[in-house]
């Protein structure tokens, strides 16, 4: 499903540098990745997304060679693809929470914005307790609640393959078991594999595969299953 | 695309007050001129029409365009009268028919225009409801004065004391309402009309009471008499009834009755000619002028104060254009974040684009709304404004 060959990442005019000789997650697989902040979680996730492109190396991500797409085919891939849970929500705060549910339907050509995605949007939002905020503005949610919406937008189209950058971060702890039990369920329900960067070392155990990031990729065994 | 319509309109919402400020500024911008451009239009239209239609204008020397827009208008500030023998004069010569304007006084701060039946019939104004004037103390009403007046024939009408300190003066006399006028869409409609008679009552230098004792050549509408010196509690009328109607009487030489202004109809352009040229000499007591050529004149500096506005709106929409590209720009760098997490969901860049300009398009769209509302409005209240302008 995601398979990584050599890959080399750099930031133009930064010493940062990404080099993953060898990575593979199978479709359905639930992976945590750890490691201090700084070393490239966050750029292996947006790499997978298709956001970034590697200098070098192959990313290959249900069966798109990202290297070879063009920005086009990338952003259509991510549309298609992929569901994304941002480090710090990346809500917009002018629209209610419907509205930040339905963002990606919204914005994309590609994606139609119907009466049966708007029930969709409605459902996965009560599923996830916020039936009652559903009109509500972004800034009169608590952070656990923004986090939740930022979990429905991304589960709303249906990904193959859900990101998630410390969705944990800024919530205690009962928000933040409940944040990885729904990115969980959600992986077991639809067969998509979840990639989550995590701090949080108490939730690894909820994954099928935790990765520890050093200065050069290193796999960890897993505290969990696996 | 709807979803990104929504999403610029609840930007623009959200943001409400950048939104209003930029809107007014917008609006102010496409207003100021429009309505100017409006002012002048309608200015044009409505006095060239009617300074067209009158072919020459005899009145005391100085200001054109004071002479011009008081025969026209009723209106601006009083000018100095010539006296009837102008009007005799110009009808014994044949070459023109004369006909005086007494402009002076009011009535409930409507103005009235004292002059001679012909002036209907000149401007082809006809009685709507009730009669034309039969004697002195009558009065025709404009459709307007009528309206705001809630007059109608029969009802009585004060004229205003013109200067209250001036106990001596002439007291303000109760006018009949005869008539009122068919709406002519002019300034007859603003106007209260009384036979030039009349106005010399209120001019004082006729009057009506009980023991007018009349000499032998007088006569009590248009003669001299004169007064039994033995009596001195003498009681004035202050309305001209049936039964006193005859009591009133004039002092003096009707020659030298006042007019602020005589609308001259030439029998041909020759006549024209001929009579532009008796005035045109500087012996000559009164001026003439043809109100075309005045108003032409006045429109030329109209235009050029209005040219100086053109170029000081330029400006201000310079200095507006830069505020809004300064706000968009400040905008844009502010929701860098915001458009970076459209892209990571995919959004392309031409629809990111696509939002901004639509945002800018909506606030563009409603300034053009509003500025049209605001000008239309301006429309409705144009004549009001423009009369207030001269006056």
């Amino acid at each position: 499903m995601i398979q990584i060959e050599n890959l080399d990442f750099s930031y133009a005019e930064t010493e940062f540098r990404l080099r993953i000789p060898e990575l593979s997650i199978d479709q359905g697989e639930k992976v945590a990745i750890a490691g201090p902040s700084g070393i490239g979680k966050t750029t292996l996730l947006r790499l997978l997304a298709g956001i970034l492109v590697a200098n070098q190396g192959r990313v290959q991500v249900a069966g798109h060679d990202l290297s070879h797409l063009n920005d086009s085919a990338r952003r259509r891939f991510r549309i298609s693809k992929i569901g994304f849970v941002f480090q710090d929500f990346e809500l917009v705060e002018y629209l209610n929470v419907r509205e930040n549910i339905l963002l990606p339907f919204m914005i994309n050509t590609s994606q139609r914005l119907d009466s049966a995605k708007r029930h969709a949007a409605d459902e996965l939002a009560s599923s996830l307790g916020l039936a009652d905020k559903l009109n509500r503005p972004i800034h009169q949610l608590s952070r656990g609640e923004q986090q939740r919406v930022a979990v429905c937008r991304a589960l709303l189209p249906g990904p193959r393959i859900l990101l998630a950058d410390e969705p944990t971060g800024g919530l205690d702890v009962a928000n933040g078991d409940r944040v990885i039990e729904i990115l969980t369920q959600n992986a077991d329900q639809t067969g998509a594999s979840l990639i989550c960067v995590t701090h949080d070392l108490g939730v690894l155990d909820r994954f099928d595969r935790a990765i520890q990031f050093t200065a050069f990729l290193a796999e960890a065994p897993s505290s969990g299953a696996n | 695309m709807p979803g990104s319509f929504l999403l610029a309109l609840r930007f623009i919402a959200y943001y409400r007050s950048r939104t209003m400020l930029l809107v007014a500024c917008v609006t102010l911008n496409l207003f100021l001129p429009g309505a100017v451009h409006l002012l002048v239009k309608r200015f044009q239209e409505s006095s060239s029409a009617r300074a067209q239609a009158t072919p020459l204008i005899i009145g005391a020397k100085g200001s054109r365009f004071g002479l011009a827009i008081h025969a026209l208008s009723f209106q601006g500030d009083p000018v100095d009268s010539v006296t009837m023998a102008e009007v005799l004069g110009v009808r014994e010569s044949g070459l023109a028919e004369p006909i005086p304007l007494l402009v002076r006084f009011h009535a409930r701060g409507h103005v009235i225009v004292g002059t001679t039946p012909e002036y209907f019939v000149f401007r082809g104004l006809n009685i709507l409801r009730g009669r034309e004037l039969q004697r002195i103390g009558d009065c025709v009403l404009g459709s307007k004065v009528a309206e705001r007046l809630r007059l109608k024939s029969g009802d009585r009408l004060q004229t205003d004391s013109e200067n209250v300190f001036d106990i001596a003066g002439p007291a303000p006399l109760n006018l009949r309402v005869a008539g009122v006028l068919v709406s002519a869409n002019s300034e007859d409609d603003y106007a209260v009309f009384v036979d030039i008679k009349t106005a010399w009552i209120l001019e004082g230098i006729g009057h009506g009471h009980d023991d007018a004792e009349i000499s032998e050549n007088g006569s009590t509408l248009a003669g001299t008499h004169k007064h039994n010196a033995s009596r001195v509690n003498l009681n004035a009328h202050s309305e001209v009834t049936e039964s006193n109607a005859g009591a009133f009487h004039f002092h003096g030489d009707k020659n030298t009755f006042p007019v602020t202004a005589i609308i001259a109809l030439p029998a041909d352009a020759k006549s024209e000619v001929l009579i532009m040229g008796r005035y045109l000499s500087p012996d000559a007591r009164a001026q003439v002028l043809k109100p075309s050529e005045v108003l032409d004149e006045l429109m030329r500096i109209v235009f050029k104060a209005q040219r100086l506005f053109d170029l000081g709106a330029m400006m201000l929409g310079c200095v507006t254009a830069l505020l809004v590209a300064l706000v968009m720009a400040l905008s844009l760098r502010l929701r860098k974040r915001e458009r970076e997490t459209m892209f990571k969901l995919g959004c392309s860049r031409f629809i990111i684009i696509w939002l901004q300009a639509l945002e800018l398009s909506i606030v563009v769209v409603a300034s053009i709304g509003l500025a049209s509302v605001l000008i239309w409005l301006t429309s409705l209240v144009s004549p009001a404004w423009i009369r207030g302008w001269i006056a």
